[in-house]
């Protein structure tokens, strides 16, 4: 039987050239981002920026979680560039290494979410300092992550652990 | 003869740091005593069902705990919750943490309402879509299929690797057999979720049509 028209004209399920044309944008997507990354000016991560929020990289960021992850923390390089820091959070990773210190963020905020542990929070913060970041960075992933559920209570743990 | 005392729990391994992060929170769960627990990870696994059967026939546990490994069990008494919802009705077989009260005509699972009480990411078109059935008085919803995120059993039935041979609707598939052998197939319905579900924006759907239409003949559903 074939899949109702209805179902396939709904957004649940993707048509497969849907789906091989996605990809191929999302990859252009990447690369280019990644040569941007691998630059030697710090400023191009305005341009990093604004090409995540450019309303053409929607689908992009749909099927790359990391770029819907590079889209947080790029706002913080944005913040740091436009302050005149030398440095910015994104300069020197490569977009997997950007993926995978975003991850590790989320994951150790989820055990704040759902733990009790003052260690586990301190972690956080010998965490941010051992990758070059920043409570910013902290805020901003905390701010545009889908993935954690109680954001105000994580802080409000996260400053406790640290203050108490 | 299988071992009252023992839970399995079993899972289809291919990222390291997801498996890391799930085995944390097995890690601190609390467990009934008088109870074992084991972990076993099966590592390139042809199928959903290959694996599972895999790990099935190693373990001589009653209890079997199938899960994926980007699920992330955050209350700590699961255990325990899962073990009386077990010792209440004999005739349960199989316990989930997403269902499908009434599966949809279709078999496509957000087509039809869905107890579905965990903390999952933001996947806005899915959620849009989802018909949630209402809380359930009785705390316990007894369902036509559950989701494959996280299965439990207290029956041993063979998965059918014979049919379901890559990553879709072996859920499905598991929860009709359990339903055809006569056991019920029921999900927890409480307020609070038992765990989160960190399967990502995108869901991979390439091949759902094709293992949806072999379920649809296979069950005559």
């Amino acid at each position: 039987m074939p899949i109702s028209e209805e179902a396939l004209n709904s957004k649940d399920v993707y048509r497969e050239q849907d789906v091989e044309a996605a990809k191929k944008q999302t990859k252009e997507l990447e690369d280019r981002i990644e040569g941007l990354l691998c630059g030697a000016d710090p400023k191009n991560c305005l341009e990093i920026y604004n090409l995540l929020q450019a309303p053409e990289s929607e689908v992009c960021l749909h099927e790359s979680k990391a770029l819907m992850n590079l889209k947080v923390l790029s706002s913080v390089a944005k913040m740091q560039v436009e302050k005149g820091e030398a440095t910015n959070i994104l300069q020197g990773r490569s977009l997997a290494e950007i993926e995978e210190i975003y991850q590790e963020l989320v994951f150790r905020l989820r055990r704040v979410e759902f733990g009790k542990a003052i260690d586990i929070k301190q972690d956080i913060f010998v965490f941010l300092a051992e990758n070059r970041l920043n409570v910013e960075t902290l805020l901003a992933v905390l701010r545009g992550t889908v993935y954690l559920y109680e954001k105000d209570r994580i802080w409000k743990s996260i400053t406790e652990g640290i203050n108490g | 003869m299988a071992n009252e005392n023992k839970i399995e729990i079993i899972a289809c391994v291919n990222n390291d740091r997801y498996w890391e992060e799930c085995c944390y929170y097995l890690s601190e769960l609390y467990i009934p005593n008088g109870f074992e627990v084991n972990i076993t990870e099966i590592r390139d696994a042809k199928s959903m069902c290959s694996g599972y059967n895999e790990g099935m026939k190693a373990s001589d546990a009653k209890y079997k705990i199938y899960m994926h490994q980007d699920v992330f069990i955050t209350d700590k008494w699961f255990l325990f919750e899962l073990l009386d919802i077990f010792n209440a009705d004999e005739s349960i077989g199989m316990v989930g943490l997403v269902g499908s009260v009434g599966l949809a005509k279709d078999a496509v699972v957000w087509h039809g309402p869905r107890v579905n009480r965990i903390y999952r990411t933001g996947n806005s078109d899915i959620d849009a879509l989802e018909k949630k059935a209402p809380l359930n008085p009785e705390r316990l919803a007894v369902v036509d299929a559950v989701d494959g995120l996280l299965i439990t059993t207290s029956k041993d039935i063979p998965w059918r690797e014979d049919v379901f041979d890559a990553w879709d609707f072996y859920d499905l598939s598991q929860s009709r057999e359990f339903i055809n052998a006569g056991y019920k197939v029921v999900v927890p319905d409480y307020e609070r979720p038992f765990a989160v579900h960190d399967d990502g924006l995108v869901l991979n759907l390439k091949n759902y049509d094709k293992y949806r239409n072999i379920f649809l003949n296979t069950y005559k559903f």
